[in-house]
């Protein structure tokens, strides 16, 4: 359904890019997690989806139309697909509105239903993520977190769209609500299949959510595969460091070398913090392929074998 | 008694400021229906009773804030002259304030050469000295009431359009504006639904201090003999003519003082109340 194809972006000239050459796909009604450090270019990804951002170079296709050249009628068409949720939901609410406006937009802008079908929506909407009707009355500054990210979904929900892209939606929450919501998206996508793009720099949180798992660093996508190939045959040295640095892994940082390394501008950028640098890391970027059954790593290590 | 912060306290107050609000209304009754409130004709000469002093300074209650060196009423001139100030603050100010928004929310949003343009006219009219704009264009197009309006219109605009320039070029990046762009909001209901509401409180706090200030200017420039042209009474014009009194008469260039001033103290508290009204974080009907 989604389809990145070689997908690169830059913000100005002179600047490292925030995303290289990613081709990823996402097929209908799948969770597909994101992982990586802050500045990996996963939220990039995001934006791009979301057409909120352009592609330097390379094509973000929804069932084959690439997004960034829609306009007018075909982009709002497109935005009944596809829809988000943020990170912070302090900051996703528009603080001068009340619950029924900020959840009932969608469908006002879409020019979906009447006043009275779309109260009626509202309330369905708002029931559906676990908050009472009467929260309709109220204003953004009258919830918790918890409560603002539920009514940041349930605008999300409201245009029943295909796809939700979720960025990092339960990072800015208490640890005791992020489950909450966690448990909240997992029984929304099983009732409506939809599809995720769950971006996320929590490795535990995804490999609960979502069904393949994509490992970013430096804006480059550099392992892929289904979560338990990911999480049990982990191939890609960086996604063993995300692995071992997970709580309850057992083993305390097992690679050695400095992890706050900036990426290398030539070569692989990740040959800094890895322990089975080679020689040809230094000179030669490793490019995606694949390494067993829906699995894909970038790495040189996997290059021989193959 | 230690005066001070309870003085403070009254002006810092979230309670309704009553005094404020009588004096503000009182100079809008007064200036839409001088008339009714004025005991004399404010051009009525009367030679016989001139530089009278106020009551309480050896004056007498037929003329409460004395007479001018003609014998006219002080206090029906001010009255009289406040339908000027309360017409240039207010117009002046709502002008301003539109021409402002309009153009400083396209800038911001829009960007590119739409915001350098307004920027560049912007940053223009704020680097010449307010007074010498003022001057030449009343030197250029001859006085008048509309051409002062147009004036302080001119020269007050910039600060509006700078000051919602930067509000929505911060609004714009926050997640709630591009969400709005994800539910599928078009560009003008972005700009009127999400972006207007939040850029209106600190127009608004500028609003009422300009009023203020323009009450100030228009004085200024009537005191220059390029504002209101007498006989016709202006706050500006009475202090100019007072001005050469001030030994034996203090009371021709003080009243009209006090009267900008407290006009001028009561619009700035009644901005500072609108703009704590408006926060939404203090509504919860």
């Amino acid at each position: 359904m989604i389809r990145l194809d070689q997908v690169s972006k830059r913000y100005a000239p002179a600047v490292v890019a925030a995303v290289r050459n990613v081709s990823l796909t996402v097929e209908a009604g799948e969770a597909y997690g994101l992982v990586g450090e802050s500045g990996s270019g996963k939220t990039t990804i995001g934006r791009m989806l979301l057409a909120l951002e352009v592609p330097s170079s390379g094509r973000v296709l929804f069932r084959g139309e690439e997004v960034s050249s829609l306009r007018g009628g075909r982009l709002r068409e497109y935005r009944r697909h596809v829809q988000a949720v943020f990170q912070d939901p302090y900051e996703a609410l528009s603080p001068r509105q009340r619950v029924e406006k900020i959840v009932g937009e969608p469908l006002s802008v879409h020019r979906l239903c009447g006043a009275s079908a779309r109260a009626r929506r509202v309330a369905e909407l708002l029931r559906s993520v676990g908050l009472p009707e009467e929260a309709a009355a109220r204003f953004p500054h009258q919830f918790s977190g918890g409560q603002r990210q539920r009514i940041a979904i349930a605008r999300a929900l409201a245009l029943e769209p295909d796809f939700l892209v979720l960025d990092e939606p339960v990072s800015a929450l208490d640890v005791s609500i992020q489950s909450q919501v966690i448990n909240l998206l997992r029984d929304l996508r099983s009732e409506r299949r939809l599809g995720y793009l769950f971006i996320s720099h929590n490795l535990a949180v995804v490999a609960y959510l979502c069904d393949r798992i994509g490992v970013m660093y430096a804006g480059c996508l550099v392992e892929e595969g289904w979560r338990e190939d990911v999480l049990c045959q982990p191939q890609h040295p960086y996604t063993r460091e995300l692995l071992d640095a997970l709580p309850g892994s057992g083993r305390l940082l097992a690679v050695p070398g400095p992890t706050l390394a900036p990426p290398a501008a030539v070569g692989c950028p990740f040959r800094h913090r890895c322990p089975y640098m080679m020689e040809i890391c230094c000179t030669m970027e490793p490019r995606i392929r694949p390494s067993g059954a829906g699995h894909r790593v970038a790495c040189h290590l996997y290059e021989e074998a193959s | 008694m230690n005066f001070t912060p309870v003085m403070l306290r009254w002006l810092g107050s979230k309670h309704v400021p009553w005094a404020a609000l009588t004096m503000g209304t009182g100079v809008v009754m007064v200036a839409a229906a001088p008339r009714l409130f004025a005991p004399y004709d404010p051009t009525r000469i009367d030679i016989l009773h001139r530089l009278a002093p106020p009551l309480g300074w050896g004056g007498n209650a037929a003329h409460l804030l004395g007479t001018d060196q003609l014998g006219r009423d002080v206090l029906s001139r001010l009255i009289y002259g406040a339908q000027v100030s309360v017409a240039v603050g207010l117009a002046g100010a709502l002008g301003a304030a539109a021409i402002g928004l309009l153009l400083g929310m396209s800038a911001g949003y829009f960007g590119g050469s739409c915001d350098a343009a307004v920027m560049r006219v912007a940053e223009l009219i704020l680097s010449i000295p307010v007074m010498l704009l003022a001057l030449g264009v009343i030197g250029a197009l001859g006085p008048s009431l509309g051409h002062l309006l147009l004036v302080l219109v001119l020269v007050s605009w910039a600060r509006y359009a700078r000051l919602v320039r930067a509000e929505v070029m911060r609004l714009r990046g926050r997640a709630f504006v591009e969400l709005a762009r994800v539910a599928g909001c078009g560009a003008i209901r972005i700009i009127t639904v999400h972006i207007l509401p939040n850029v209106l409180n600190p127009t608004l706090v500028l609003l009422a201090l300009d009023i203020g200030r323009l009450i100030v200017l228009e004085a200024s420039l009537s005191f220059l003999g390029v504002g209101v042209q007498p006989p016709a009474p202006s706050w500006g014009l009475m202090m100019a003519s007072g001005r050469e009194y001030l030994r034996t008469a203090w009371w021709l260039a003080t009243m009209p003082g006090l009267a900008v001033l407290l006009t001028c103290l009561a619009a700035n508290r009644m901005g500072d109340w609108m703009r704590d009204r408006l926060d939404p974080h203090r509504r919860t009907d």
